[in-house]
């Protein structure tokens, strides 16, 4: 026990001399507390962001696209019916380790088997730790899909699925499929301390969590053990700045070199400064007031369309996002194939929408809460801002709007009880499959209470659609269906979709290799620095 | 004096026999008085010789302890240095500790040599082992000096280098401020920048406020021109010129605020306008733009509301970056301090301080940057510092160690010179027994050889004397028993029988005598102590002598005046027988006879007296006891005993005694100082001469004291004589007989035993004066041991 700490002391012992910062430090300034640093528990991207150091999946995205690779699984075959999936798992992928575990192992099925089954089953010891839920696992269907996961070997896993489905590989690669050790798992449960696989959780990633201090950082440092090898910088911090301007004033300065979510309003400046980059995409979201279906006034589809005629949308993406977005008029974004150009979105015309209102009979006036998101977020850079913007739109419909937030957890959560009578609120996809927006967002299915479908909008045709859709592999097909369900979406108008945005990073010139993710992650798996710090 | 012939003539078949009697106690009784004298004297003699070599022998065994014990102090007092200066070495300045660590070496030096010396010079096996043991404790307390040593300098390289990490630590807390600092100016820019955009926010809001009030005033009029004709008309004209320069004005706002395209957007729906286009169009931009410009000026306080919130936050971390500094500084204190008093509990109190640190650090917003390598540095620092704390408690162990090893080192040397200074002592201690045991024993067999001696010589004395006296009355009694003895008594007792067979031979028996003792004067001279006595018993044999001779003449004088008076008587019968008795020739008879019987009695009573007077002089001779006596009695006495020696010569002696003078004394002694005084007279003063004159004066000398003088008108002692007199075995008779004893006994029992003083005077051939004082008490009894000698 005394030799390693004798030789650390030496080793640092001679960097001691050396003036600040030898070892290489990449400061990411986040717009948030995570909701948690297990992916399995998060939907935000805040919350995805901060687990991803520390996971990998069995296939992964290529940086950058939406192109499948292997990754933990080394290789996998489909059978014919397009039920089983058997994966081949990588050798001697290592577990990082902490102050209260160290892994006797390397990656076997067994782990697989666990991460995926805690979700999964509610008898499953996990399934209750720490009064977790695994929204994003429900919400995309996957407890019904799954039929069996086996183990045959230590190197092996059988997945059975109840129907084809055509999204899987690429579900396997989404956050919330972060592959966990089964055997810290069980080291924590024998210890009395189960709820530390979620708060310090243990992966096979390229950084191991160092500490979460909530509001100021969360600090990852390298994994030397990581099976790609180890990553180019040292520590990764991410720290917690939630105000948008004192991200850029610390880009600026050096203090980050990475910024989640520039205001499109700063992009002419950023792009001014020789220091930095701005890096923009098309990003997979759409940004939208969600119309809570299930309660007056919003549960009249004349209504919702008054409304989706009164918001000038153009005035807010000139207004917040600078330019730096397209107007929305289906729920998922034009990048993404199977969008239906076709439709001809509600135009700006406050004589229509008040023409709705008479025949819904709301001349009367009408009060609705307006929920705006608190923080900065990709599809909504200012949502209170475009809140006020609404406001002015609907008061001359007369209808009396009280504005509302919460922090940003919260938030959430009272959008998934079906709280707000209207939110805006807006989603990233993780893959790049309309399935991701259309069933996830929109399925009846995710208007339980707790689901992603904020609009608590359940509408069979739509969700026979995309149950369809999701079940074949003939993207032509799917692309058919998927238009179908959006005319459906048009016409009975459960959102007003509001935006595409660009998705924004603005990095210091000294980043290197760091890609966009057009999902709107922040992967800093190979990112390095030139010139030190 | 005249004895001695007969007393020493056996001496030489005595001598040879000494020791081999010596081989018996009963051979004792048996020895003669000379040889048991000498035994007296030679027992303290070997005994001390005996003590003296034993004594010798020790002394230097106990010098050889005390020798031991000197070293063994010295080996103390390096242990001790030893121990100091490893207390100091643990106590000093890393640099200071080299000197600490060579005074411990020269003091370990210094008590491992005394040890070794030790062990060579004590021999003792128990002494042996204890410094083997010591020994072995001084090498085990230097080997642990030795650990002690390495760890030390390990540990101050380790404190060393947390230093240097502790300061790199406050460099990354300076460089955290630094940056902190920089970072609050760019957010102080950005505020000003956020104010400036909200300042133009707001001019827009104004000034589209202004042009759509002046719309609605325009339509206003333009709605009452309808009612109320040229009059309104003139007004609407009025206002249009109002709307024109709002408009205008709004536009230079716009065009202000960069919105070139806004602005000329706007320019085109008002000329639309003024050609006759309706005001929706007109109104509906303005209302746009106030909604774009409202809600920014809304979204620009709430930035700058937030920044302003970020300032104060950035400028507390600002404060707290620099409360850690000092944190960080004070830790690196109490580290030092824990070091140094080597405190377990005072590092475990850093150590849990420093974990406060970390968290502080962790909980500000500080410039991650720095922030990790702050924790880095703090986490590192840290386990060093656990480090530090597990060495301190072995090195905290080896000093217990130490402490112990020194407390029995201590202990060991303090025993060692404990048993080396005893055994010195011990052996001091015997020799001082010895000595006084040697001395005791030794005083304690003299005085029983001398009692037993004395005893054995006085014993037959007194029975000789009591022979004697009985002899002296009935001559006839036979020869004295003791003549059978082999010793002095036995010869004396032969003497007196010789004396009494031979009493009329006297003269020639002297002449004889006189050979004899010079035969023996030799050997007379090599044992003082045996002739001291025999003159003493000479003296006593002298007297007797005297005396016989003495009783004599009365007696013959009665018994011829008897004879004649008995011839008288018949005659006289015979005359009255024959009736010639004439009145005439009775009264005659009767003259005669009572002239007859006066002269009987007066020479019985005479011859009475002389030996009532002989036997007190005798007896008091013999005895040698101390009585009250009266100076006059005594004195008439004694010379009248001596009165023999008188008459020799034709020498007169005249008496003169104060009456009166009561005396507690030694009346042997004054006899014997006075009968040697006279001998020494008739045979020195008066030598070849008669008709001398001697006179005894005897006077009182204040209270207590008497005064005797003895003068003599003989030739005087020649001043080169004077101070030799009364030494022994001096002499100017020595062709004569003389033994050179007389005035040295003299001298000896005045002094000694009569406890008074002696002088003398003389003129050569005017005569010699001895005076002599004396206390009329004499000292108590002295103890026998003495007065056998």
């Amino acid at each position: 026990m005394r030799r390693p700490i004798l030789a650390a002391l030496s080793a640092a012992l001679l960097l001691a001399g050396a003036p600040v910062a030898a070892a290489k430090t990449l400061v990411f300034c986040s717009e948030g507390n995570p909701e948690s640093l297990n992916p399995q528990l998060v939907t935000s991207a805040t919350g995805i962001d901060a687990g991803r150091p520390m996971f990998d999946y069995l296939v992964e995205f290529k940086p950058g696209t939406t192109q499948l690779e292997p990754a933990l699984a080394e290789s996998w075959t489909i059978s014919e019916d397009g039920r089983t999936y058997t994966f081949r798992l990588r050798d001697n992928v290592q577990f990082q380790s902490n102050d209260a575990f160290a892994p006797t192992r390397p990656l076997t099925s067994e782990d697989v088997v666990f991460s995926l089954e805690r979700q999964w089953k509610p008898d499953h010891p996990f399934h209750s730790v720490g009064n977790s839920r695994f929204d994003y696992f429900t919400d995309i269907g996957m407890g019904e899909l799954l039929e069996s996961i086996e183990a045959p070997d230590e190197r092996t896993v059988r997945i059975r699925l109840t129907r084809p489905e055509a999204p899987f590989l690429a579900d396997l690669a989404l956050p919330f499929n972060s592959i966990m050790s089964a055997e810290y798992a069980a080291a924590m449960m024998k210890a009395g301390t189960p709820g530390r696989v979620d708060t310090q959780p243990i992966g096979t990633g390229p950084f191991r969590l160092d500490s979460y201090m909530p509001e100021v950082a969360v600090r990852f440092r390298a994994f030397e053990g990581h099976w790609r090898g180890r990553p180019a910088i040292d520590t990764l911090v991410f720290s917690i700045t939630p105000t948008p301007a004192a991200r850029l004033t610390k880009l600026k300065s050096g203090e980050c070199h990475v910024s989640a979510f520039p205001s499109p309003a700063d992009a002419a400046q950023i792009e001014a400064d020789p220091r930095l980059r701005l890096l923009k995409e098309n990003g997979f979201n759409v940004g939208y007031l969600a119309l809570n279906t299930s309660r007056p006034p919003f549960d009249d589809v004349r209504v919702r369309r008054a409304l989706n005629y009164a918001i000038d949308k153009d005035a807010i993406i000139q207004a917040v996002f600078s330019g730096m977005a397209t107007a929305a008029k289906n729920p998922m974004p034009p990048t993404l194939w199977g969008y239906d150009d076709e439709i001809q979105p509600y135009p700006y015309d406050p004589a229509a929408a008040r023409r709705l209102f008479e025949e819904a009979g709301l001349t009367g006036g009408v009060s609705a809460d307006l929920w705006y998101i608190p923080i900065s977020r990709p599809y909504s850079p200012d949502s209170k801002r475009i809140a006020s913007m609404i406001a002015d739109d609907l008061e001359t419909l007369g209808v009396r709007v009280d504005l509302k937030t919460q922090d940003w957890n919260t938030y959430r959560e009272s959008l998934m009880q079906g709280e707000p009578d209207a939110a805006l609120y807006g989603w990233t996809g993780d893959t790049a499959d309309p399935d991701n927006f259309m069933s996830t967002l929109l399925s009846c299915t995710a208007a339980r209470v707790g689901g992603n479908n904020i609009a608590r909008w359940c509408d069979k045709r739509f969700d026979a659609l995309v149950t369809e859709a999701k079940s074949i592999p003939d993207q032509e097909r799917r692309t058919f269906l998927y238009k179908q369900a959006q005319r459906i979406f048009h016409d009975e108008a459960p959102w007003v979709p509001i935006a595409h945005s660009l998705f924004l990073v603005a990095i210091r010139k000294e980043v290197a290799n760091f890609t966009i993710d057009p999902r709107g992650y922040h992967d800093f798996s190979r990112v390095d620095l030139l010139g030190g710090n | 004096m005249r004895l001695e012939p007969a007393a020493f003539g056996r001496r030489a078949f005595v001598l040879p026999h000494l020791f081999e009697d010596m081989q018996t106690a009963a051979g004792v009784a048996r020895l003669s008085i000379a040889n048991r004298i000498f035994l007296v004297g030679a027992i303290p003699i070997l005994v001390a010789t005996i003590i003296g070599i034993a004594s010798v022998f020790l002394l230097n065994q106990a010098d050889d302890g005390r020798r031991g014990a000197l070293v063994v102090s010295s080996v103390y007092r390096n242990v001790v240095a030893a121990m100091s200066s490893r207390d100091a070495y643990v106590e000093a300045q890393p640099s200071d500790r080299g000197r600490h660590m060579a005074a411990f070496e020269a003091s370990f030096v210094g008590a491992y040599k005394g040890l070794n010396t030790l062990g060579q010079t004590v021999d003792e096996l128990a002494a042996t082992d204890a410094i083997a043991s010591t020994t072995a404790s001084l090498q085990r307390y230097r080997a642990a000096m030795g650990e002690l040593g390495v760890a030390t300098e390990k540990n101050d390289k380790l404190v060393a280098d947390m230093n240097k990490r502790l300061a790199t630590l406050i460099d990354y807390t300076d460089e955290a401020r630094a940056r902190q600092h920089a970072s609050n100016m760019d957010v102080v820019t950005t505020l000003k920048e956020r104010d400036e955009s909200l300042r133009r926010a707001q001019d827009l809001t104004v000034a589209a406020e202004a042009a759509r009030a002046s719309m609605a005033d325009l339509a206003l009029e333009r709605a009452a021109i309808g009612s109320s004709g040229l009059l309104a008309e003139r007004a609407a004209t009025f206002e249009t010129v109002r709307l024109d320069n709002a408009v205008n004005r709004y536009a230079e706002k716009l065009e202000a605020a960069g919105l070139r395209d806004e602005a000329s957007a706007f320019r085109g729906t008002y000329r639309s306008f003024l050609s006759g286009g309706g005001h929706e169009a007109l109104l509906g931009w303005v209302d746009r733009r106030l909604k774009i410009d409202g809600t920014a000026v809304r979204a620009l306080h709430d930035q700058l509301g937030e920044l302003l919130a970020y300032t104060v936050q950035a400028n507390e971390t600002e404060q707290a970056t620099q409360n850690i500094a000092i944190e960080t500084l004070k830790l690196g204190q109490s580290m030092s301090r824990a070091v140094a008093t080597r405190s377990i509990p005072g590092i475990e109190t850093v150590i849990g301080d420093s974990r406060d640190l970390g968290d502080e650090i962790a909980a500000l917003p500080i410039s991650p940057l720095i922030q990790t390598e702050m924790l880095d540095a703090l986490n590192l620092w840290r386990e060093a510092l656990v480090v530090m704390k597990d060495r301190l408690a072995e090195q905290n162990a080896v000093l217990m160690r130490m402490n112990e090893t020194a407390g029995i080192m201590i202990f060991e040397v303090s025993s060692l010179n404990n048993s080396l200074s005893r055994d010195a002592d011990e052996v001091s201690e015997r020799v001082r027994l010895i000595l006084i045991g040697g001395a005791a024993i030794a005083l304690l067999a003299a005085s029983i050889c001398g009692i037993l001696v004395a005893r054995s010589i006085t014993k037959p004395l007194k029975r000789l004397e009591r022979g004697m006296i009985d002899r002296a009355a009935n001559p006839n009694a036979g020869p004295l028993v003791d003549s059978g003895r082999r010793d002095e008594i036995g010869l004396m007792a032969r003497a007196t029988n010789y004396f009494l067979a031979e009493l009329g031979k006297r003269e020639s028996a002297l002449t004889s005598a006189k050979e004899h003792t010079e035969k023996t004067l030799e050997e007379l001279k090599k044992t003082q102590s045996e002739l001291i006595q025999a003159e003493k018993l000479a003296s006593l044999g002298q007297l007797v002598a005297g005396v016989a001779h003495e009783i004599n003449t009365p007696l013959g004088v009665a018994l011829t005046t008897a004879t004649v008076v008995g011839e008288e008587a018949r005659h006289f019968r015979d005359e009255v027988a024959g009736g010639r008795v004439t009145r005439e020739a009775f009264d005659s008879f009767v003259e005669r006879m009572n002239e007859g019987a006066r002269l009987i009695n007066a020479n019985l009573e005479r011859s009475a007296h002389l030996v009532q007077s002989f036997k007190q002089v005798a007896a008091d001779q013999a005895s040698g006891e101390r009585r009250s006596f009266r100076m006059d009695a005594f004195a008439d006495e004694l010379f009248t005993s001596l009165g023999p020696m008188n008459k020799r010569a034709g020498h007169q002696i005249s008496v003169e005694c104060d009456p009166g003078l009561e005396m507690v004394s030694y009346p042997g002694a004054l006899a014997q100082v006075l009968t040697n005084l006279l001998s020494n007279a008739y045979v020195h003063a008066f030598a070849g001469r008669e008709g001398g004159q001697v006179a005894v004066r005897i006077t009182s000398r204040g209270p207590g004291w008497v005064r005797v003088q003895f003068s003599d008108n003989g030739r005087g002692i020649p001043p080169r004589d004077r101070p030799r007199i009364f030494d022994p075995f001096f002499t100017t008779g020595r062709g004569s007989g003389s033994t050179g004893l007389g005035l040295h006994i003299v001298f000896n029992l005045v002094t000694a035993t009569l406890g008074g003083t002696i002088e003398v005077d003389s003129q050569p051939g005017r005569g010699t004066r001895f005076v002599i004082d004396l206390p009329t008490e004499a000292p108590e009894p002295q103890p026998p041991f003495d007065e056998a000698a």
